[in-house]
């Protein structure tokens, strides 16, 4: 096979570095134009964000859940504002997450910064409040997703180690280093959308857009997925270990005398159908409102009372648009966690 | 650890960096590679990385006692006895145990008996069918003193354990990997630039060609062929001879780029199956080095052999064969796979005495074998009779084999699978049949002149062909599950 036949052309070094120092001028050229056509995401804040924010710190009120957290993130600055300082808050956002990730989370980055004492004495004293964010996504039993998210977004090398020894490399844990890889190159569209296809589909439509007609019923056409798909999620959103994992959280938090609130986070209304809030969200409500009553726990409903409007979600119908973020956590502090500006 | 995953972008450039760092350092250098090997073992499963070392210590110190065993040959026959009791057994016992008390246990049912053996849960060591293979090799050489006996456990263990074949091949024999072991390395651009292209080759076969016709055109029609008319199962079968080409001849070639990147060059496993024109051609383009241990160690000294199987040529082709199914998989498909693939070498070499007989009585038989509709149905027959026999290789459930062939012929649908809809799909199937024309093309007098011209065009011409297609696979080659076909064997 003469492809894999040596040859003598490539004789010297230096013809060798010339020709890799092309093979990587066109990679580089080309990664830099796909960007124009599909830019990288910027970076969003992630579980090592939070964990950084919570050492550095010793903040009064926790937030911890899916990648809503992050919409909190004005809220934090208003708590501080309107405290006059007094107060403080950490985000942890668990990208992908699930109960059984927030339980992770929580025990092994969490756990050893909140229960950190020196000299006796516990470093961060003023925790008296957490915020649980979650929706009924967070109960489902999900397969093809698992728990995946915690490798990528939650491990150090020192979980992935111990995974290794255990279990050697699987696609589970290869997530971490899939992870780690992206982190080397992040500017670089070609590494961190691999195997999404959005370059692909960015470069079709450059070269060939979509009418304002077409761009409609693609929207209506996912509007209907999204929607079907939350009505279908009667059948796989209530997963016992998931909710076992709620529990186990709730019992954390109690154990340490820590108020937690879990929030439920407001969804697009135009993929809420009546069926689904009759089925899956009933149901998941049902579930968050029976555990109030429970000592330090509190249940805050904004599934459906938020003045989140459709135009106030991102193009991935799921989370709100940054321009959104300070609206909703005006709207929450005011009307919903006004409690958190007092003291415990 | 898999070739072509994340994980290769982090491990390979440590290994070369500490490897070159001792370059023309022999034992530095072995004892990387070892390192390296043991470490790439241990990623794929830790609890069984002593199967590897307690499988090279054996064989280094039977290798040994042969050598000091000169002029004693009932100790060299004790030493080859041992060896391939400990190499075989240790294959039945991970591979075929729970295969063959399966198959007792459903035989013992089927005559009414109540006997059964016990099925254990055995884990398969990685790549052991491979490494058997390689250090079977070496026993018996050793001891028909066609290979030196290997001195240095460093060394034999660094052929051993060297990780760019220990998880699929190509099977190395002692003679082509040892003498470049027993020496220091120094690297050479032409090596470091044919490793790469290798590299490169493999990994367009298996990230894109393999991993895209999995899911879009064989696993959907395959697995659940219902609803699919005979015109979809077809290609999907068509689909997979290609994509168990790419999985396997791509793995090849990322092992053999990534040992010319520590300047050792391994043998070459494939070579264009898909032009042979006869199963005997086939089976010297496709495993080439599996095939050739089969026939150098298995069926050479059996049909040659003194006794009651010299000449036996057609019985020796169904046991040979027979066992290389096997070889495949502890699974009854596979030996009918092989079994299959016997008969066609029978019936080949029966045509091909009987084509004889008429070639004397009249030389026009001998034009007619060289004229270009003799090699296109010789062609198309080989072919056909690779694809067909797939089926059992992929389906090993005797229904669901029978039913899949059946509807071959017959079957009605208008499914399509995943791969044909939309002009996305369509885009992919036409640039991978493109890729595959024009690889296979290279061995046409045009094709190779145009690879020649190529190969002497100007370094920023060829750097920016391979800078092109590297990007492709950024963009297009989807993410894939991290497993090659045949490190499961």
């Amino acid at each position: 096979m003469l492809a894999l036949k040596t040859t003598k052309k490539i004789r010297s070094g230096r013809s060798l570095a010339i020709l890799s120092a092309v093979v990587c001028l066109t990679v580089i050229l080309g990664d830099v134009l796909l960007s124009w056509v599909s830019p990288v995401p910027g970076k969003i804040m992630e579980v090592e964000d939070g964990v950084e924010m919570l050492r550095q710190s010793d903040p009064d009120i926790l937030v911890l859940g899916s990648s809503h957290t992050r919409s909190f993130l004005p809220m934090r600055q208003m708590i501080q504002e309107r405290s006059g300082g007094e107060l403080e808050m950490a985000l942890v956002p668990v990208e992908w997450g699930i109960f059984t990730s927030y339980r992770w989370v929580l025990f092994h980055r969490l756990a050893p910064l909140i229960d950190e004492r020196r000299d006796e004495e516990a470093v961060r004293p003023s925790l008296k409040r957490a915020l649980l964010i979650t929706t009924f996504y967070d109960a489902c039993k999900v397969p093809h997703i698992g728990n995946v998210n915690l490798p990528a977004r939650a491990w150090r090398w020192s979980d992935f180690w111990s995974d290794v020894a255990q279990s050697g490399l699987t696609r589970f844990n290869r997530n971490f280093l899939q992870n780690r890889w992206k982190a080397l190159f992040p500017g670089s569209v070609l590494v961190q959308n691999r195997g999404h296809d959005r370059v692909s589909e960015d470069l079709i439509r450059a070269v060939r857009p979509l009418s304002a007609q077409q761009e409609q019923e693609n929207h209506q056409e996912r509007v209907r997925w999204a929607t079907r798909n939350m009505e279908e999620q009667f059948q796989t959103c209530w997963h016992e270990p998931e909710l076992e994992a709620l529990e186990d959280i709730l019992a954390f938090f109690q154990a340490r005398q820590i108020e937690v609130t879990v929030v439920l986070f407001p969804l697009l209304p135009e993929i809420v159908s009546q069926k689904s809030k009759e089925t899956t969200l009933a149901r998941y409500a049902a579930f968050a409102h029976s555990l109030e009553g429970r000592p330090y726990v509190r249940v805050v409903e904004m599934t459906h009372d938020s003045p989140m409007v459709d135009g106030d979600f991102q193009a991935d119908f799921d989370h709100l648009t940054p321009e959104a973020n300070p609206k909703f956590s005006r709207w929450a502090l005011e009307n919903k966690l006004p409690w958190l500006l007092e003291a415990p | 650890m898999s070739l072509h995953q994340v994980e290769m972008w982090f491990f390979l450039p440590l290994m070369l960096l500490l490897y070159w760092a001792g370059s023309g350092r022999r034992v530095w250098q072995n004892a990387v590679l070892v390192l390296g090997g043991y470490f790439f073992y241990w990623t794929w499963d830790p609890r069984l990385v002593w199967v590897l070392a307690l499988a090279t210590g054996v064989d280094y110190l039977l290798g040994r006692w042969m050598g000091l065993a000169q002029g004693k040959p009932g100790h060299r026959k004790a030493a080859l006895g041992l060896s391939l009791v400990y190499n075989l057994g240790q294959l039945a016992w991970f591979k075929y145990m729970g295969f063959f008390a399966h198959s007792f246990n459903d035989l013992m049912q089927g005559l009414g008996l109540s006997v059964s053996l016990p099925i254990l849960q055995i884990a398969l060591p990685l790549g052991l069918s491979y490494f058997t293979f390689g250090k079977l090799a070496y026993t018996i050489e050793v001891y028909y003193r066609r290979t030196p006996v290997c001195r240095s456990l460093l060394d034999f263990a660094a052929w051993v354990s060297f990780f760019p074949q220990l998880t699929a091949g190509p099977i190395v024999r002692p003679r082509q990997l040892l003498p470049q072991l027993e020496k220091g390395r120094r690297p050479h651009a032409s090596l470091f630039a044919a490793g790469a292209r290798a590299f490169l080759l493999g990994f367009l076969l298996k990230a894109y060609v393999a991993d895209w016709l999995g899911p879009h055109m064989v696993a959907p029609v395959m697995d659940q062929p219902e609803g699919y008319g005979a015109g979809a199962r077809w290609l999907a079968l068509i689909s997979y001879a290609v994509q168990i080409f790419g999985d396997f001849a791509g793995y090849s070639a990322m092992a053999i780029g990534l040992g010319r990147l520590f300047a050792l060059e391994l043998p070459e496993n494939f070579n264009l199956p898909f032009l042979s024109q006869s199963m005997m051609e086939f089976w010297r383009r496709w495993h080439i080095t599996l095939n050739t241990w089969l026939f150098d160690y298995l069926y050479g000294p059996l049909t040659m052999s003194r006794g009651w199987w010299r000449g036996r040529l057609d019985l020796g082709f169904l046991v040979v064969f027979g066992l290389c199914g096997l070889w495949h998989g502890a699974a009854w498909g596979f030996v009918l796979w092989g079994l299959l693939h016997a008969a066609a070498l029978v019936v080949e070499r029966r045509w091909g005495q009987f084509y004889k007989t008429l070639c004397r009585k009249d030389r026009a038989w001998v034009q007619r074998r060289r004229s270009w509709w003799y090699a296109t149905v010789a062609w198309a027959l080989t072919q056909l009779w690779f694809v067909l026999t797939l089926v059992p290789f992929r389906l090993h459930e005797p229904s669901a084999l029978g039913g899949y062939l059946w509807g071959l012929l017959t079957a009605t649908g208008d499914k399509l699978p995943p791969g044909l809809e939309g002009l996305r799909q369509w885009q992919h199937l036409a640039v991978i049949a493109a890729f595959l024309l024009l690889y296979h093309a290279s061995e046409r007098p045009l094709g190779k002149a145009l690879w020649e011209r190529f190969q002497a065009s100007p370094l920023l011409l060829r750097g920016l062909v391979y800078g092109l297609v590297i990007l492709y696979l950024f963009i297009f080659a989807p993410v894939s599950e991290g497993t090659f076909v045949y490190a499961d064997f």
